[in-house]
């Protein structure tokens, strides 16, 4: 089995917790058109799974307490060309459309709370497995 | 026509009808005719003419006149395959209340897009039903209907309305109590589902909860308090059980805390709401202007439930338009909601909500009319219209000459009709002031483009023809392949592709849709698999958040997202297409070898280079992330049922089975359910 990539690891442990669950960190994601300029951003949960040619993610739609996990769907990050570099992870397609995964603001902590909560204490234990795979495409 | 009120446009409820037009099924009793290709004489009989011979509008008796079939051959053999039927969906006079899918209705005109709208009707408060048409409006659709509107800037006054409102004891809040009891719990699940050691802080914050929660259920006297006291206490004792020694239940067995809900009590409350002021007169509808929203409604046991004014913010803006008579219409226009920074998939939506109750359905559809929109089902040559503009999305062939030529040959035609029922009605002008003279140019032109289109129709056919490689119009028509009338798929209509893709076309592949297992059942509960915003208006889900779904932003959410395969997919619990020419024969999907978060217009994040609506490179679609959005949604008991559904287990089998069977679906694809079922 081959080592993950760098880009990878790096993705991985900005989309966790951080040292501890009761002073969460996180990451976000954002995204820019082709001239360069910030459009939206999203907060991530928190797994990420590599597969042939792109990584799954899960964008986090909504603030909370409750979130509808149909929304929330996974995505494939194209991996073509990844560069991670100063705490980010830089996502560009083959059109020149750039994706870049960092830590999240403290604005957006509050979702990233909110998330935890409802993934650890509201959804049986089967979709909270089923978050973490990343293979569905609705709930 | 009953569009109520005194603004002039509301005459165009299709009123400006020279001939009576009666369908078989009395539909349209009151309707005008537009269209030109077809009456019905006094005898009930089918009557084509030509349109340019015909003007069925209120032009003076003795310069009317009308030829009888055979002018237009093209049309003669269209007709006759067309049987007398003029109308294409009726409206039902009763909705069925609770339908999670509403009622699929073709609606004339060009105004719609999918010429249709959806009639919903929730289960409401004291049994009284409330009904809401749902559509969305094409560009033109939009800006004949700003052209009903006042602008947004009426004044608004303030009234003082009862309402219930439900939140937290102030107990609870001030203490903090939920907040502990959540932030301990989660700890505990989080090092559970982790097998690791819980840290000594999170056993003391238990500790120092249970004491304050003993303290105050020691000293509170309120009943309420009382309660919620008891339900967090229950809180703490699931998680003492956890971390108390020798406790060896698995996390995925029962091991995780159940979710503790911040416990709420519900109370009167009088609140101020900003209506625009009743007694101000502008020109045109009284309108305000606010934040975007949703219909907060509800789906429980199957049922739609809407309380008839709770709504759920969204990012954008949205008109509320006073249609009197308790009649309110909802809007998000395009020119106040950029791509980018509003959510693209409720752009150009129209809702029309009706006042409590029943039978209210034909008055929905005649209040569009008030919107300066085309209020009446949809006839033949209407419908050969809608037809045709969804080939040339689906076919892409919005830029060929042959068809940039026929719509500016189209446009030029409404300029002529427009001409000749100016020299007709001119005289209808004098003395007419300023603004009576802006409502009869308006008239005029609404008129002008219903008289013109079955020309338009005409000529369309044409463009489309030449585009597609027929040599003629004619040869278009009569391509077996060539059906003008749509399909009801659930609640909505699709229509199909002229040229469709064919079973080689998509040799070995196959489309997937991975479902969550625990939720294969609720899906075919609902009986489809539904666009997020289809699941917002049955009341799957209301995410009270503002912030929302990328695939809203994108304009994705108004469909749902297959992908193209080899074989069946992967495993896991799915549905599966095996003839993707099945659900790819119609004309409102598009698709990405690769995510684009269903991006369907341009400016809004993410790059719609390479979108593709042609089923042959959606069959050449390799990429484990590619995307097929279609639109609406897909009828999983009807015509878009799968091949087949994976399920995750055999006692998962049995209970769908058990499910389609209680239903009395016996067959999906045209198959016994237990050989789709695996």
């Amino acid at each position: 089995m081959s080592a993950q990539p760098d880009w990878l690891q790096q993705l991985q442990q900005l989309l966790a917790f951080g040292v501890d669950i009761d002073d969460p960190v996180g990451a976000r994601l954002d995204f820019y058109d082709l001239d360069g300029h910030h459009q939206h951003h999203a907060v991530l949960a928190r797994h990420a799974r590599l597969d042939v040619d792109c990584v799954w993610i899960r964008l986090i739609a909504g603030t909370g307490p409750s979130f509808d996990l149909h929304e929330c769907r996974r995505r494939g990050l194209p991996i073509s060309n990844v560069t991670a570099a100063a705490g980010q992870v830089r996502f560009e397609t083959a059109d020149g459309h750039v994706t870049v995964a960092a830590a999240t603001d403290p604005d957006d902590l509050e979702i990233l709370r909110a998330w935890d909560e409802f993934v650890l204490l509201e959804l049986p234990a089967s979709d909270e497995h089923a978050i973490a795979q990343l293979v569905d495409d609705s709930w | 026509m009953g569009s109520g009120g005194s603004k002039s446009h509301q005459a165009f409820a299709i009123a400006p009808a020279a001939v009576a037009t009666p369908s078989k099924a009395g539909n349209v009793a009151d309707g005008p005719a537009p269209d030109v290709d077809y009456f019905v004489d006094d005898d009930d009989n089918i009557i084509t003419a030509t349109p340019s011979t015909v003007h069925p509008y209120p032009v003076d008796e003795d310069t009317s006149t009308s030829s009888v079939a055979g002018a237009d051959p093209q049309v003669a053999a269209v007709v006759a395959d067309w049987d007398s039927d003029r109308v294409l969906t009726p409206i039902p006079d009763e909705l069925v209340a609770g339908a999670p899918l509403g009622a699929g209705i073709a609606v004339g005109g060009a105004d719609l897009e999918d010429g249709s709208v959806t009639l919903m009707s929730y289960n409401g408060p004291n049994g009284e039903p409330r009904e809401v048409l749902l559509c969305k409006l094409t560009p033109d659709g939009e800006d004949k209907l700003l052209d009903a509107l006042t602008p947004p800037d009426a004044p608004l006054v303030a009234v003082d309305v009862e309402t219930t409102v439900t939140g937290r004891l102030p107990l609870d809040e001030t203490n903090k109590l939920h907040e502990q009891l959540a932030r301990v719990a989660k700890s505990i699940n989080h090092h559970n589902s982790n097998n690791t050691d819980i840290p000594e802080h999170t056993i003391e914050r238990l500790a120092e909860l249970h004491k304050q929660l003993d303290e105050l259920k020691a000293t509170t006297t309120a009943a309420d308090d009382a309660q919620m006291i008891d339900t967090y206490l229950a809180g703490v004792a699931a998680c003492e059980e956890r971390t108390a020694a020798g406790y060896s239940v698995g996390y995925a067995e029962g091991g995780k805390i159940d979710m503790i809900h911040p416990h709420e009590h519900t109370g009167p409350a009088t609140i101020t709401k900003m209506v625009p002021d009743p007694t101000w007169q502008g020109d045109g509808l009284v309108t305000s202007k606010r934040t975007a929203s949703r219909i907060a409604a509800k789906l429980s046991n199957g049922e739609a439930t809407w309380d008839g004014h709770s709504r759920n913010d969204t990012s954008g803006t949205e008109l509320a338009v006073d249609l009197g008579d308790g009649y309110q219409a909802i809007y998000r226009p395009s020119t106040l909601n950029a791509a980018g920074s509003s959510n693209a998939s409720q752009h150009h939506t129209l809702e029309i909500v009706a006042p409590a109750g029943a039978g209210n359905s034909h008055e929905l559809v005649e209040r569009l009319g008030q919107l300066n929109i085309v209020n009446r089902p949809m006839n033949r040559t209407e419908a050969e219209y809608s037809y045709l503009a969804r080939n040339i999305y689906a076919h892409e062939i919005e830029q060929h000459p042959a068809v940039v030529a026929a719509r500016a040959s189209a446009v030029g035609l409404e300029d002529a009709h427009e001409h000749q029922l100016l020299i007709e009605r001119g005289h209808q002008a004098a003395g007419l002031d300023d603004t009576q003279l802006a409502s009869f140019a308006r008239q005029l032109r609404l008129d002008a483009e219903a008289s013109a289109l079955s020309d338009k129709v005409r000529i369309m056919r044409g463009g489309v023809a030449s585009a597609l490689g027929y040599k003629t119009a004619d040869a278009l028509t009569s391509d077996p392949t060539y059906k003008p009338t749509p399909n009801p798929t659930g609640g909505w209509l699709n229509w199909s592709r002229v040229k469709p893709p064919t079973t080689s076309t998509f040799k070995g592949r196959s489309l997937t849709h991975r479902v969550t297992s625990g939720n294969l059942e609720e899906i075919f509960a609902s009986g489809a698999l539904a666009s997020t915003e289809r699941r917002r208006a049955m009341g799957i889900f209301s995410n009270k958040g503002m912030s929302e779904a990328a695939d809203q932003r994108t304009g994705g959410a108004r469909g749902v997202f297959l992908r193209m395969s080899s074989g069946t997919g992967t495993g896991g619990c799915r549905l599966v297409w095996d003839d993707p020419e099945r659900i790819l024969s119609r004309t409102d999907w598009y698709g990405y070898n690769g995510d684009h978060f269903g991006a369907a217009v341009a400016g809004t994040g993410h790059s719609i280079k390479g979108q593709t609506r042609n089923p042959t490179k959606a069959a050449g679609f390799t990429a484990s992330n590619n995307e097929i959005i279609v639109a609406n949604g897909l009828d999983l008991l009807g015509a878009d049922a799968p091949s087949r559904v994976y399920c995750s287990s055999k006692t998962q089998r049995a209970a769908v089975l058990q499910q389609l069977t209680a239903a009395g679906v016996t067959h999906l694809a045209g198959r016994p359910i237990d050989k789709v079922i695996t």
